[in-house]
């Protein structure tokens, strides 16, 4: 007897995965911020006025130190890193007129910047800059106050107009 | 299964980076200014005053005319001119009788005098007195050259060379006179 | 003897075919499946993307430039084809802001919130899905449909809203601020 056999014969098929593969898009972005100063309020300007004491006594004719010490004006300004630096260069007045014995043609005084709550100062005794200060990460006033006027001689005056200035450095980096 | 590696971009070309025309560091300045006026002053004269005394003769050849006075000093001291171009000036009046009746022939009302301002620049101001006897033309002027430098000095006015007109006979009475010494910028020729 | 031949006869009559050829079925059954999955064309990776540089982020006055949006759009590498095995795949995005590490101050931002807008191309529509970096992430969010596959890309990526906290900030200076953008398509149900 001949027998037929029916077969049925799956066919093997691969194993699908056991898990849902998703699709990944990763957009990454980078961009920088370079390390600046910037004075918004980059000048100002002290006017002294008379400097010579009046009057016919021993002191006439000769620096009134309360027309220098105490005056006092405000930068704007900011800096974006924390490492920046503010550094003070003060420059005597001068007047063009020579000097004669017994006179002065010259008057220093020491000028300080203060921003955010960090100090920096520069007599005009010293060509040098003042010592750089850590000033760090900040926007906002920076005040500028003179002090310690002098003249070398302790001498009278020449006559004629006297001109300095003080020069307030904002450096990001060291 | 192959993957599909990330596709790196390069940097954006289209929009260029802000131009930082100024460099990181940023200087701020405080302009200071002042004047100091050009003044002079001239010091406490010492003595203030001088007194001659008995101006006339007493006995003697000379009686009744001018004694021989030796000089007299008087200092202003720390004088200043704080400029350059400054001037001394001296200006004399003759010592005078305070009886201002004309006095007769013969005698007279004025002692005249010179008195030189110095230690201020090159040339003293100088000056001689020419009052006539009845004491007109009793004022005169002296100026001295220019000071080209600020200076600071002690002045000296010598008084010397007390003469009457006509060696008269002095007219009884008080005498005085006055020098007024000025400190000024130079006069524009 | 008889008995045999029948027998025999009987025998061979429950085999009552003809003496024709005998026709035999065999069926053989396929069965398979197909994953759900989602894929990037071309290829058949799982990930797409690119790394877009904005460059200097403030402008001269140092606070943040204003012109980040149009900066990313013009990158390359922004769109993606993605094909999906299923009829609603999901989209999730977790935007994370461009920021660095450098602490603040006042007055300062060191760190960039914008808005991802993912457009979606399906076989019905072209729908935008979005996600602030400053939102919580958007959830697996079904798709209207299947994603289309016309051989294009479906999948664009913009960006909008680039801001710091206060109009004013000044950015905070670092040479590294870094973002993201994460979009997850998923086959879902």
């Amino acid at each position: 007897m001949r027998k037929l056999l029916i077969l049925a014969v799956p066919l093997a098929l691969m194993a699908s995965p056991a898990f849902a593969q998703s699709a990944t898009g990763t957009v990454s972005i980078d961009g920088s911020v370079a390390g600046r100063c910037l004075f918004t309020t980059p000048s100002a300007t002290i006017s002294l006025g008379e400097l010579a004491l009046g009057g016919a006594g021993g002191t006439a004719g000769k620096l009134d130190t309360t027309k220098v010490d105490g005056q006092t004006r405000t930068l704007v300004g900011w800096c974006n890193s924390s490492a920046a630096t503010m550094t003070v260069t003060t420059t005597e007045l001068t007047n063009v007129a020579s000097a004669a014995t017994g006179f002065d043609n010259r008057v220093d005084y020491t000028a300080t910047a203060v921003a955010n709550a960090v100090n920096a100062n520069d007599s005009s005794l010293t060509p040098a800059s003042g010592t750089a200060s850590a000033v760090g990460l900040f926007t906002g006033n920076i005040v500028v106050t003179l002090s310690a006027s002098s003249t070398p001689n302790s001498a009278l005056l020449v006559a004629g107009t006297y001109t300095g200035k003080v020069e307030v450095t904002l450096s990001p980096t060291v | 299964m192959k993957r599909i590696g990330q596709i790196l971009l390069l940097a954006l070309a289209a929009l260029p980076a802000p131009a930082l025309a100024q460099s990181a560091t940023a200087t701020g300045t405080v302009g200071v200014g002042g004047q100091v006026a050009p003044v002079c002053i001239l010091g406490t004269p010492n003595p203030a005053v001088i007194n001659l005394g008995t101006l006339a003769n007493t006995s003697g050849a000379r009686v009744g005319r001018i004694v021989t006075f030796s000089e007299q000093n008087v200092t202003l001291p720390s004088s200043f001119c704080n400029f350059a171009g400054s001037q001394l000036t001296v200006q004399a009046t003759a010592l005078l009788s305070t009886d201002d009746t004309t006095p007769p022939a013969g005698f007279a009302r004025a002692v005249n005098y010179t008195a030189s301002a110095s230690g201020w620049a090159a040339s003293n101001a100088t000056v001689t007195t020419t009052a006539l006897a009845d004491g007109t033309a009793a004022t005169a002027t002296g100026t001295g050259s220019v000071q080209p430098l600020p200076k600071l000095a002690d002045l000296l006015v010598t008084l010397s060379d007390f003469t009457v007109t006509g060696d008269a006979i002095l007219v009884a009475g008080n005498y005085s006179g006055t020098i007024v010494v000025t400190l000024g910028p130079a006069a524009i020729p | 003897m008889k008995k045999l031949l029948l027998a025999a006869l009987a025998a061979s009559a429950a085999f009552a075919s003809p003496a024709v050829a005998q026709t035999v079925t065999g069926t053989v059954t396929i069965t398979g499946s197909v994953a759900n999955k989602c894929l990037v064309l071309p290829g058949s990776g799982s990930t797409f993307g690119t790394t877009v540089d904005l460059g200097e982020l403030a402008q001269a006055d140092g606070t943040m430039r204003t012109n980040l949006a149009a900066s990313f759009n013009a990158a390359a590498g922004l769109t993606a084809r993605v094909v999906c095995t299923t009829a609603n795949p999901t989209i999730a995005i977790d935007s994370t802001a461009l920021a660095t590490v450098a602490p603040a101050a006042a007055g300062y931002d060191n760190s960039i919130d914008f808005q991802a807008d993912v457009a979606v191309t399906t076989i019905n529509s072209t729908t935008t899905y979005s996600n602030d970096s400053a939102a919580v992430p958007l959830g697996a969010t079904a798709l209207d449909g299947r994603l289309a596959n016309n051989g294009s890309s479906n999948i664009a990526i913009t960006a909008s809203n680039f801001r710091t906290g206060a109009l004013t900030d000044l950015l905070v200076a670092s040479p590294t601020y870094t973002g993201q953008i994460l979009i997850t398509i998923a086959p879902g149900a």
